[in-house]
């Protein structure tokens, strides 16, 4: 089950991370996982020095699995403007296809979100609408 | 220290030390050493060259050997609870001396390239070791246990050798001895001690007696006598090698253990070891290596080859190994024999081994192999086969063992022995992997032994130890990564103090990996700050969080931030660090993120804090506070200096209007403007730019942006500028004899943002810097804000004069002037809204608010719509009493120097004669006219300036802007159209079509007037016509009074007769005048053609961007523009004013206005005008003749400005097309049905038709063409008729009947023989003849 998604903006500032845990949310559930989230920077970045296997096929935007926590897993995806997409799994151990649909489908909303004529660039997303669609796509999986 | 020593300095033979109590008085007395302390320093023995020989054929050299001692009672492992106890302490101890380390900014370090890599938690070495050494003397492994005991025994006892005896069966062993898990078998060795401080008989020789006979007894080699205590003990003869001792001496537990005593003696007061000289010493020494290099070493070496043989007889060799294939995992089986096997098994009731170990570990109890099993042995030989460095065997020996205990499942053996294979992997060289798997496997093995164990904590911590030793490894060996995964897999099971311990420790190995993992870094330090302040290591869990508040700070990672200050600043609260405690509260305050709950929390706790702070201290910090927001970076500074602004909205007026203005004003005047000719260095020119000037006594005023970001209310009071005067005074109170500040006060309400202007009084002459704002935060918080500093620019940048005032309203460095006069000046009664058109007079009040005279007062207006009178007689009364007609006009107390003069672009320059003094405090008055001529919004700026009647060093003028904006509404529209008059030649119909373009309230025409020279107007129709006298024309005159009401939103239409000069010979008054029209007010904004300055405006750009100093020069010498000389060949047109007042409820006009319309031109031009004229109405008597005659003069004038020739050519039918033709104006009506009643009144009742025939429109019915002829010549020539002549032609028409007869078949033709050969013709004006019958 996935219990945060974050949006992490080209300067590695959070744009967008909403908790979808039953227990322990609050705020000292939000800030563990803004942790995680924030954490988890340094293994996207780390990922993303990697050479490529294959010299000039495109890069894969899906980063796959990043690191453990004690409880948790956390998966990565980078778009090609470099916006960081972050999800936390707790115990469920996910395929890769079905992480990549759901992090397209993650992208797709971020997309229309910021399509927004009214939404400055780089700032927090605080678009009701946005959030609905992530918490449809979170809680489905 | 590097891994491999730390192992070889740590895994090396212990010794088992019994000495006296005697020979123990004699070290400690003296020295404050025991005995074990005293050798401790000289078991290390290097330079050595002894060949061993161990399990293989050939032998090998050690070079450099280690001997731990121990006191034989205290080599057991302490207790759990004491070693965490004890451990705690340790910590404790370290943590206090952490605050000297200093807190590295770890980005600032990363970011420098110099890495942060110094080792800056040295809490952390002196736990590990004591942790390691609380680990020592387990049963688990044997490279604590003894392999030697040496026996210690003062020389002046009796009988050594019996003495020894005793010594050794009376003193404790160790209680694992007791137990039989030691090897209670040792090499034996004794050492005589003398002391030289013992007063007994005999000396040092009777002491080498004893020795002599105890070697006879115990053997030679066995025996050895050292001598101590030879020096005297005082300051003066210490040798200085206290250091030796110092640093190894290990802290003691209460109950001993750990291989040391529960306490220690006393220090002497000249420090370790005062009373051992240099000869001491060296017998230490060498009784040391004798003692290692002929007894310890040989017997280790004897007992590696016994136990590797009896392993060889046991486990090695193809039959062995069938054995343990197939029996050894059943009970009783291989157990059984190898107990039976086990040479030592029998010795220490062997009962414990193999087999039942296996059983033992199915029902999940600890396994304890004995010494004496073969396991046992196992261990011992691979532990002994390390200590004398022959790693091969140590690891064939373990792996053996391993896979023995691993099909015994006795995890907790079988962890240690991967431990120990990992050690002794990295001696052997052994690839990373292996050792790193070696340990992991360990350390999984420990954990998974811990749930069944007695103490599972004890395996907790070996499997720390197994973790440690990885990460140690790992770290030295460059797999930081690995050292991290080792320390946080480690940390899990932990208990909080060494889980904090190691977090820190994993974080600090994040920032060794390239590139640095520094946010993992930060995560697993605010992890090991929360496992600190879960133990209650305050200091290092405050530290912890310190160090990574530089990783989040400034990266919009808002709540983890808020969460650092909230714990940092609670703890600094607690421990009574309010200071700190209030910078961090302060730093989350700047919340927008939380909830509006959190925000009011985090407020209160700030003021809670604040308010302990200052209960504590008597005193509040003044700190940078986040709230309100304030932008420092764009503060704009306004004030006057030689540029003094009246009013708000002359600030908001572009620079170039201003020098526009100011330029006629400075136009001969020393202005000071420095050019690179000028003496002086480029120095002070630079510092001038980057001072403001300001005067003494006069405001500065700063304009500052206040936000609030949260959703809580916010009270700022005592919000004030800070400044800093130079020199800075000693005293702090006496700033306020530099400048007086004023305070403000504003509630910010959530969200909102406000800009406000603060200002400050500078009192002295000096220089004088703002350095910031400083606010009191709801009433208790005081908080300031620096001021962004300006970087100097380069000169070049800053040259632009936009640049250049932009450079000073950023500027916040003043160089103040001393007292200096200042005019104020104020636009009274000007109404924010005004009619399009309206006249209002307003006053102008001129004030002297400095403390020293002005002069030489000067003005510049900058629009033609604003007036100054050239004396200030109309000052008092209304704007309808100064216009008033026929007034008495008294003189005015003061005058201008001379009345304005106009410049380019509509301005005006006003002069008030320069001896004209305005002293402190005085005031003066003039009225100011301004009539906004069109809708829309009319802005209207002064520029004054003025001169101190004294010279001032630094300021020689002062200019004084002033900007007024009205906003005007429409009111009156007028189209004025001016047609030949039909009646005679020379006069014109002027029709003014006006509509009321205000939707609410009715206006009245009041007065039309032509100011054009010789013009005249008069009203149509006839005065008197009413009342029965003989009605005559109006006469011409300059204004007319119609008075014609115009009710809202309708338009009406009027006409009047205009007598061009030529006509005007009429009397020159002024005829009725409601206000004065031909001077006055009026008189000067009519004579001002706005549309031409407009038009004249136009082409270039709205102000010039850079008047040079010639041009403006030039500008206020130059000559109010003449008339063009290009219209001058034509005739301009009149110039008619409309005048109207509004009235208000009363009846009164409440305002008045004009409208202006200049140059009007006839519609159509006429060349030639022509009139018909004869007598109307003829009476003839058709019964006695038979035709009637009459005589009809046509009058003919020349309008133009060439002489004509003309032909009346008649009888030549209707008018032919094709050819210019003269048409009749069209017949006027009122346009609409509400100016009927108007038009009734007598505005519209005369139709632009003759005079003279009244009626109108032809009658019905009249007859024409063919009926009349003409009599006499059909052409009639007029060879020249003079420009602006007349002549007559006399025609004339019969008529056989009568009737009506309408005359118009004839045509007037003429050219222009000197201009053109062109001919023109019109049909000549229609006449009606009408004739009866005599007889009727």
């Amino acid at each position: 089950m996935i219990v945060c998604a974050a949006v992490i903006g080209q300067q590695n500032n959070p744009l967008y991370l909403e908790t979808f845990q039953q227990a322990g949310t609050g705020s000292e559930g939000a800030l563990r996982f803004h942790y995680i989230v924030h954490c988890s920077l340094d293994a996207v970045e780390e990922k993303l020095l990697q050479p490529q296997k294959t010299p000039g096929e495109p890069s894969d935007a899906y980063l796959g699995f990043l690191y453990p926590t004690e409880d948790f897993k956390v998966y990565g995806y980078v778009s090609n403007t470099k916006m960081k997409f972050i999800l936390v799994l707790d115990d469920m151990a996910p395929k890769d296809e079905e992480m990549r649909l759901i992090f397209k489908r993650f992208h797709a909303a971020f997309i229309d979100a910021i399509s927004n004529p009214f939404y400055t660039v780089n700032t927090p997303i605080t678009s009701p609408s946005f959030d609905a669609s992530i918490r449809t796509i979170m809680t489905t999986v | 220290m590097e891994f491999r020593e730390w192992i070889l300095e740590r895994l090396t033979p212990a010794v088992m030390v019994i000495s006296s109590q005697e020979a123990e008085e004699i070290c400690q007395e003296k020295n404050g050493l025991t005995v074990v302390d005293m050798l401790r320093p000289y078991g290390f023995l290097h330079q050595l060259s002894v060949p061993v020989r161990t399990v293989g054929e050939h032998a090998y050299r050690i070079r450099e050997f280690r001997v731990r001692f121990y006191k034989a009672d205290m080599m057991f492992q302490p207790p759990l609870e004491a070693a965490d106890e004890y451990l705690k302490g340790v910590l404790n101890t370290a943590a206090k001396e952490s605050h000297a380390v200093e807190i590295p900014d770890v980005m600032a370090a990363l970011q420098s390239g110099k890495g942060f890599l110094a080792d800056n938690t040295p809490w952390w070495n002196k736990y590990l070791d004591e942790f390691h050494r609380m680990l020592s003397f387990g049963e688990l492994e044997t490279f604590d246990h003894p392999v030697g005991c040496l026996l210690v025994m003062h020389a002046h006892v009796g009988n050594p050798v019996e003495a020894f005896g005793r010594l050794f069966h009376s003193a404790r062993k160790p209680p694992l001895m007791a137990e039989g898990k030691m090897e209670h078998r040792l090499v034996m060795h004794h050492l005589l001690i003398h002391g030289d401080n013992v007063q007994a008989d005999g000396g040092y020789a009777r002491s080498e007696e004893k020795l002599k006979a105890a070697r006879a007894a115990l053997g030679t080699a066995a025996v050895h006598l050292i001598r101590i205590n030879s020096g005297k003990g005082d300051p003066a003869s210490v040798l200085g090698y206290e250091s030796i001792w110092r640093p190894p001496l290990p802290g003691t537990l209460p109950g001993g253990g750990a291989g040391e005593p529960p306490s220690r003696p006393p220090v002497p007061p000249a420090g370790y070891g005062a009373c051992l000289t240099k000869a001491n010493l060296d017998d230490i020494k060498r009784f040391l290596e004798d003692f290692a290099v002929r007894a310890l070493l040989p017997a280790m070496e004897a007992r590696v080859r016994a136990l590797n043989h009896q392993v060889t007889s046991t486990r090695k060799g193809l039959r062995n190994q069938l054995k343990t294939l197939l029996w050894r995992k059943q009970p009783g089986g291989l157990g059984a024999a190898a107990g039976r096997d086990s040479p030592r098994g029998s010795v220490h009731g062997g009962s414990v081994h193999g087999g039942s170990a296996a059983a033992a570990s199915a029902n999940g109890s600890a396994v304890p192999y004995g010494g004496g099993s073969v396991e046992g042995q196992m261990r011992a030989l691979a532990d002994l086969a390390f200590m004398m460095q022959d790693y091969d065997t140590a690891l064939s020996t373990l792996r053996l063992l391993a896979s023995d205990l691993r099909s015994d499942k006795a995890w907790k053996q079988y962890a240690a022995v991967q431990e120990m294979i990992g050690v002794s992997m990295f001696m052997a060289r052994g690839t990373m992997t292996d050792v790193l798997g070696a340990f992991k496997e360990a350390f999984y093995r420990y954990n998974s032994a811990a749930p069944h164990e007695a103490q599972p904590r004890e395996c907790v911590r070996y499997a720390t130890r197994a973790m440690l030793l990885a990460a140690e490894y790992a770290r030295q060996h460059g797999a930081c990564n690995d050292a991290n995964y080792a320390l946080m897999k480690a940390h899990f099971q932990e208990e909080n103090l060494r889980a904090a311990l190691l977090l820190e420790q994993a974080a600090l190995c994040l920032l060794r990996v390239s590139p640095p993992s520094v946010r993992k870094y930060a995560f697993h330090m605010v992890l090991a700050g929360l496992r600190y302040n879960a133990c209650d290591q305050k200091a290092l869990g405050m530290r912890a969080y310190r160090q990574v508040l530089s990783v989040y700070k400034g990266h919009s990672w808002a709540f983890i931030e808020e969460h650092i200050h909230d714990v940092l600043g609670k703890q600094c609260r607690d421990t009574g660090n309010f200071d700190a405690a209030l910078e961090h509260f302060a730093a989350m305050l700047n919340c927008p993120h939380s909830p509006p709950y959190w925000q009011s929390h985090y407020l209160k706790q700030f003021m809670d804090t604040i308010a302990a702070a200052g209960n504590a201290k008597g005193a509040v910090p003044v700190l940078e506070l986040p709230l309100p927001v304030v932008d420092a970076d764009h503060v704009t500074v306004q004030c006057d200096n030689e540029i003094c602004h009246g009013n708000p909205e002359s600030r908001a007026q572009p620079e170039e209007l201003w020098r526009s203005l100011e330029g006629p004003l400075l136009s001969g005047m020393d202005i000071g403007v420095a050019s690179w000719l000028d003496s002086g260095g480029s120095s002070s020119k630079v510092s001038a730019l980057q001072l403001n000037t300001a005067v003494a006594g006069e405001m500065i005023e700063v304009l500052i942006s206040l936000g609030n970001p949260l959703a809580v209310d916010l009270q700022i009071s005592r919000l004030r500028l800070m400044f800093e005067p130079e020199p800075m005074p000693t005293d702090a109170a006496d700033l306020q004899h530099y400048a007086e500040v004023l305070e403000q006060m504003v509630v910010l309400k959530g969200g909102e943002q406000v800009r406000l202007a603060l200002g400050l009084r500078p009192l002295r002459p000096g220089l004088l810097t703002l350095t910031g704002v400083e606010w009191l935060l709801n009433g208790n918080a005081p908080g300031h804000k620096l001021f962004a500093p300006k970087r100097p620019r380069h000169r070049r940048t800053a040259s632009r004069a936009a640049t250049k005032a932009e450079q000073q309203s950023q500027c916040l460095s003043f160089n103040i002037l001393d007292a200096l006069p200042r005019l104020e000046a104020s636009v009274d009664q000007l109404l924010p809204t005004m009619l399009a058109g309206e006249v209002r007079k307003c006053t102008l009040r001129l004030r002297n608010t400095g403390s020293v005279p002005l002069r030489g007062i000067r003005a510049v207006s900058s629009s033609p719509d604003v007036y100054l009178p050239p004396d200030n007689a109309d000052t008092s009364g209304s704007t309808l009493d100064n216009l008033t007609s026929g007034r008495e006009r008294a003189a005015g107390a003061s005058g201008l120097q001379e009345p304005g003069i106009r410049l380019r672009r509509g301005m005006t320059l006003y002069t008030w004669p320069a001896a004209q003094a305005l002293g402190p405090g005085q005031e003066m008055q003039w009225p100011l006219w301004v009539h906004p001529r069109d809708k829309g919004q009319f802005a209207f700026h002064l520029a004054f300036l003025s001169e101190p009647e004294a010279h001032v060093e630094g300021m020689s003028y002062r200019l004084l802007r002033l900007s007024h904006s009205v906003d005007v509404l429409p009111c009156l529209h007028v189209a004025a159209e001016l047609a030949a008059s039909r009646a005679d030649l020379v006069t014109f119909m002027l029709k003014l079509s006006m509509r009321n373009m205000q939707g609410l309230q009715a206006l009245t025409v009041r007065q039309v007037s032509c100011l054009s020279e010789g013009w005249r107007i008069s009203l149509l129709g006839r005065r008197g016509l009413h009342d029965g006298t003989s009605a005559t024309p109006f006469p011409p005159s300059t204004s007319v009074t119609p008075a014609a009401e115009l009710p809202a939103a309708t338009a009406a239409t009027a006409h009047f007769r205009m007598h061009p000069p030529e006509a005007a010979t009429a009397s020159r008054s002024p005829g009725e005048e409601w206000v004065q029209a031909a001077e006055g007010a009026l008189a000067h904004f009519h004579s001002e053609p706005t549309k031409r300055l407009q038009l004249e405006a136009q082409p270039e750009q709205q102000f010039p961007t850079r008047p040079s100093k010639a041009e403006l020069r030039s500008a206020a010498l130059e000559p109010p523009p003449e008339p063009s000389t290009s219209e001058a060949n034509q005739p301009s047109g009149p110039d008619v004013m409309v005048v109207w007042s509004v009235p208000d409820s009363a009846g009164n006009p409440r305002c008045i206005g004009a409208h202006h319309i200049y140059d009007l031109q006839e519609k159509e031009k006429v060349a030639i005008r022509a009139t018909l004229q004869g007598e109307e109405r003829l009476r003839h008597n058709f019964g006695h003749g038979g035709f009637c005659a009459a005589a009809l003069h046509l009058e003919l004038r020349n309008c133009t400005d060439a002489a004509a020739s003309l032909c009346i050519e008649t009888g030549t039918g209707s008018p032919s097309r094709g050819e210019a033709v003269w048409r009749p104006s069209p017949e006027l009506a009122p346009q609409s049905s509400t100016a009927g009643d108007s038009a009734a009144a007598g505005l519209s009742q005369e139709l632009p038709s003759s005079s003279g025939r009244s009626g109108g429109a032809f009658p019905v019915g009249a007859r024409s063409g063919s009926e009349y002829m003409w009599c006499g010549s059909v052409r009639t020539l007029v060879t020249s008729l003079p420009p602006g002549r007349t002549t007559r032609v006399t025609l004339r028409v019969v008529v056989m009947a009568p009737g009506e007869y309408e005359i118009s078949d004839y045509l007037i033709r003429w050219a222009f023989p000197g201009v053109d050969q062109l001919q023109y013709s019109q049909p000549g004006p229609k006449f009606v003849l009408r004739v009866v019958d005599g007889e009727g």
